[in-house]
């Protein structure tokens, strides 16, 4: 390890020394220098504990190695000497040195491995999930929505930080460790409060969108950190460039899910069936597709079926509908045909 | 500047290269050696995660000593909130420290003298005594050191003068017993 070290440097090979002692008296500087070389003296003691490097060492290994895997697409676990028969008989010692420490080590991988995949909280079509996380902080999780965090969360030396793909609200407990939630275009960075976010990549004008009830949050887009802005409560923000302009929605409107509530403002049309394909694990499809661009405003008080909102939905906005396999087909109605429903 | 932590080996080479240092850096923030290859181990997790959103602004080594800085301070506050107040500022050398009665011979051994240098250094004000360390014992150039700290390059350039005539007033102290130590 301390071989690799270069060795200390002498004045001579410190500019910033020289340029600083320049500006003294020559006596002076030189009584200095002195003094610098003699601090080598000091050095502090060397530190050496090979086991924690040696950790360390294996977990970076570990991590490249993972995402090295995750590119290729293959799995970890695999074993590749499956379809080789098993050696009895004669082994050399390396040979029954390899097999004994063969499973340590691949226990040792398993391990850096399973401390390096996230622990997912996932919220299935049609169900709402409240997860509690090892800081004492709750979520709510929408249907269809996945929430991730690190195996070492809240340890003492790693931030408090999760990745969501969806909705969810969060109440988190205060700490001095901000509270990080990354979506696929942003981060929001709390220290202690109540807020939702809306992180769904698969509907019109995606962006993520956060809703504040209590505290104070920075939202700050991934494209643009420099561009974070500062929520207080009552505030609803998108990442700019979405769809959903400051202040159009109320964190009420914005957070209508918790109660099973869909309620939206002036977006589009598709955005409302995306919610309600998750909400009741249904298919909703907009004929033609450009239908699902129209913007609409819409308050629908916990539905009781897929059913119940198309036939709303339908008749607010002058639109028919029909089952369709898994789902529903929602479509203009022939401009010549008279309504026959 | 790009850093290519991808390829395979390059993260726990950079580790290699750097642990060393930032370990004992790091160790003389938080006091004590096993917490300090712990939060030197979470910078390059750290550094990991980052590695796509990654800017090195002045240079990885102050990339590197900022990062640690942080989290040894991070853990001390951490650590100041369950056992209340505990000062871990001096922890890492003075304990360390001789007797503290110099001995008035003239021939020093190099030992004693790299002993007494120590125990000046830790006694230095902790920002000074920090900028001075990073200085002499971490190759680190001034304009890294402002980086690290968050100071100006001429503040650093202060510490370093400052801290040197407070050790040669000492130096000259001990060689001379009859002029005593005036900071």
């Amino acid at each position: 390890m301390n071989a690799r070290r270069s060795p200390l440097p002498d004045a001579a090979k410190h500019p910033d020394l020289d340029r600083v002692l320049r500006d003294l008296p020559a006596a002076e500087a030189e009584g200095l220098r002195e003094v610098w070389d003699a601090a080598a003296l000091a050095t502090p003691e060397e530190v050496s504990d090979a086991e924690a490097v040696t950790r360390t060492e294996r977990l970076l290994t570990a991590l490249t190695a993972l995402t090295a895997l995750d590119a290729d697409g293959a799995s970890p676990g695999r074993d590749r000497h499956a379809d080789r028969p098993p050696v009895r008989g004669h082994r050399t010692a390396r040979q029954r040195l390899l097999a004994w420490s063969t499973p340590f080590a691949l226990a040792a991988v398993l391990a850096l491995v399973w401390l390096g995949r996230p622990v997912a909280y996932e919220a299935a079509p049609g169900e709402r999930l409240d997860v509690r996380l090892p800081d004492g902080s709750t979520v709510t999780l929408n249907s269809g929505t996945t929430l991730r965090r690190s195996r070492l969360f809240d340890s003492p030396f790693a931030a408090r930080t999760v990745r969501l793909e969806g909705e969810a609200f969060f109440d988190v407990v205060k700490d001095e460790t901000p509270f990080v939630v990354r979506t696929f275009d942003a981060r929001v960075t709390v220290l202690g409060t109540e807020f939702g976010v809306r992180a769904w990549t698969d509907e019109p004008e995606a962006a993520t969108t956060v809703a504040l009830v209590s505290g104070r949050v920075r939202l700050a887009p991934d494209v643009h950190p420099e561009a974070a802005t500062i929520l207080s409560p009552g505030d609803v923000r998108s990442v700019e460039g979405g769809g959903n302009a400051a202040g159009t929605e109320s964190t009420a409107d914005a957070l209508a899910w918790r109660h099973g509530d869909l309620v939206y403002k002036d977006r589009p049309l598709g955005v409302v069936l995306r919610d309600v394909e998750r909400r009741f694990g249904v298919v909703l499809t907009p004929q033609p597709r450009a239908l699902g661009d129209q913007r609409v405003s819409v308050a629908l008080r916990a539905p009781a079926s897929a059913e119940a909102v198309v036939r709303d939905l339908a008749s607010a906005f002058g639109l028919r509908y029909r089952a369709r396999g898994d789902g529903f087909e929602l479509y203009k109605p022939p401009p010549a045909a008279p309504p026959n429903r | 500047m790009r850093l290519h932590l991808a390829e395979p080996g390059a993260l726990a080479e950079t580790y290699r290269t750097h642990q060393d240092r930032l370990v004992r850096y790091a160790r003389s923030l938080t006091g004590d050696t096993a917490s300090a290859y712990d939060v030197v181990q979470d910078v390059f997790v750290k550094l990991w995660e980052q590695r796509d959103a990654l800017t090195v602004e002045v240079s990885l080594q102050a990339l590197l000593y900022t990062m640690t800085r942080n989290r040894a301070l991070n853990l001390n506050r951490r650590r100041a909130r369950v056992d209340a107040g505990a000062a871990v500022d001096d922890l890492d050398g003075s304990a360390l420290g001789g007797d503290g009665t110099p001995a008035p011979d003239a021939a020093l051994h190099a030992a004693e003298l790299g002993r007494h240098l120590r125990r000046w250094i830790d006694a230095l004000p902790p920002r000074r005594r920090e900028a001075f360390r990073l200085s002499r014992f971490h190759e680190l150039s001034h304009a890294e050191i402002a980086t690290v700290m968050g100071l100006s390059v001429r503040t650093v350039d202060t510490h370093i003068v400052h801290a040197l005539r407070d050790l040669r007033l000492r130096l000259d102290a001990l060689n001379a017993p009859h002029q005593p130590y005036q900071p």
